[in-house]
């Protein structure tokens, strides 16, 4: 009797061990669909957010961004002077947070930018930094000026910021 | 009546029965449990089936929402950023503009006449200077770097506290910092206004 009862037992474990492998093979089925369909979608690029996000030009109201463009190899900003007074721009400079940061030849410096003047920074043969085409690049350009009318000349830093997708021209 | 009567008048089967009653006993037994083993294992299975496949609708449920919010959420996120950052330069611009616009006015009212200016100073603003009597730059902290708010004024500005001075630039340590400033513009002589917190 004890042995039929253990037959039984062993009957009723294997059951149960099935059970378990069906269970495992169809959801692991269920799952590897899943991986694949987020793996195809994040190859596509469905999955980068990033590219939901507004093209940005952020610079303080006094260097007023009025228009950008990001085409490899260039970067094109449109600043209007909001100081009220005529500036010397002495350097600008052009960087990003990427590990061998983004490198270009800069405007010819020194500028004179008159007051309510635009004045458009062309940054051109740029390359480094995940500059390219069909990728989303966040630039921080640094602009050094001076005051024509002030004696001393105290230089002063201006940072802003572009962000946006980059074209190809 | 011995056993072998008692056999004669049943049959072949029923004999069988009572000679081995305690086997058949036992026989029956395992079956009836194995058949009850049986269908218990069949409702825990399909119990188990049931509960897993609602576990899975319920980590469905849960996945689809996260992949709705995570990405709604880092988009308001850097809506929010942004903006944070044009409030922090209006509320900048505001404090300059004021300082710059109430100094020129106190200036043309003549030698002491003074005013008190309670204005909302952003977090972001580090220091504050006066450069040359004729700049008022405003060092602020931004996400992408510290730059310069200047504000350049037509009339020579300078500050009471003479410690603050240094060749042709004076620090206004009050104007630092987050919050509520209230600052004194006084036309100090004929030629300058001093800016001083208080």
């Amino acid at each position: 009797m004890r042995t039929k009862s253990y037959k039984g037992h062993r009957l009723l474990c294997n059951l149960r061990s099935q059970a378990s492998v069906e269970f495992l093979t169809t959801y692991a089925w269920a799952f590897i669909v899943i991986g694949v369909s987020m793996a195809a979608l994040y190859y596509f690029g469905v999955l980068d957010f990033g590219k939901y996000l507004p093209q940005k030009c952020n610079f303080p109201s006094q260097f007023k961004c009025l228009d950008f463009s990001l085409r490899s190899p260039e970067v094109r900003v449109r600043l209007i002077n909001n100081l009220g007074e005529d500036v010397q721009i002495t350097s600008v400079q052009i960087t990003n947070d990427a590990a061998t940061p983004i490198s270009c030849t800069v405007p010819v410096t020194p500028i004179t930018w008159v007051s309510s003047a635009e004045q458009e920074l062309v940054f051109t043969s740029c390359s480094g930094g995940g500059f390219i085409t069909g990728a989303r690049a966040g630039l921080k350009i640094s602009m050094n000026y001076y005051a024509i009318n002030t004696p001393s000349h105290p230089i002063h830093l201006v940072n802003g910021k572009v962000d946006g997708q980059v074209g190809s021209i | 009546m011995d056993k072998s009567d008692q056999f004669n008048g049943m049959e072949r089967r029923e004999r069988l029965k009572l000679l081995h009653l305690p086997i058949y006993n036992a026989v029956t037994n395992v079956r009836a449990s194995f058949k009850h083993h049986k269908s218990r294992t069949r409702f825990s299975i399909a119990f188990k089936s049931c509960l897993c496949q609602s576990s899975l609708e319920y980590l469905l449920i849960v996945a689809l929402t996260f992949a709705i919010i995570v990405p709604a959420a880092y988009l308001f996120y850097n809506y929010s950023r942004e903006s944070r950052q044009e409030i922090f330069d209006a509320q900048t611009v505001k404090l300059g503009r004021s300082i710059i616009d109430t100094s020129e006015s106190i200036f043309y009212s003549g030698t002491g006449s003074k005013t008190v200016l309670d204005l909302d100073a952003p977090e972001n603003l580090a220091s504050a200077i006066i450069i040359d009597g004729r700049e008022l730059v405003f060092n602020v902290t931004t996400s992408f770097g510290v730059s310069e708010i200047v504000f350049f004024s037509s009339v020579n500005l300078t500050t009471k506290a003479s410690s603050n001075c240094n060749l042709n630039i004076c620090t206004l340590p009050g104007l630092a910092g987050p919050g509520s400033k209230k600052i004194k513009i006084e036309s100090v002589s004929g030629n300058s206004v001093s800016v001083d917190t208080i």
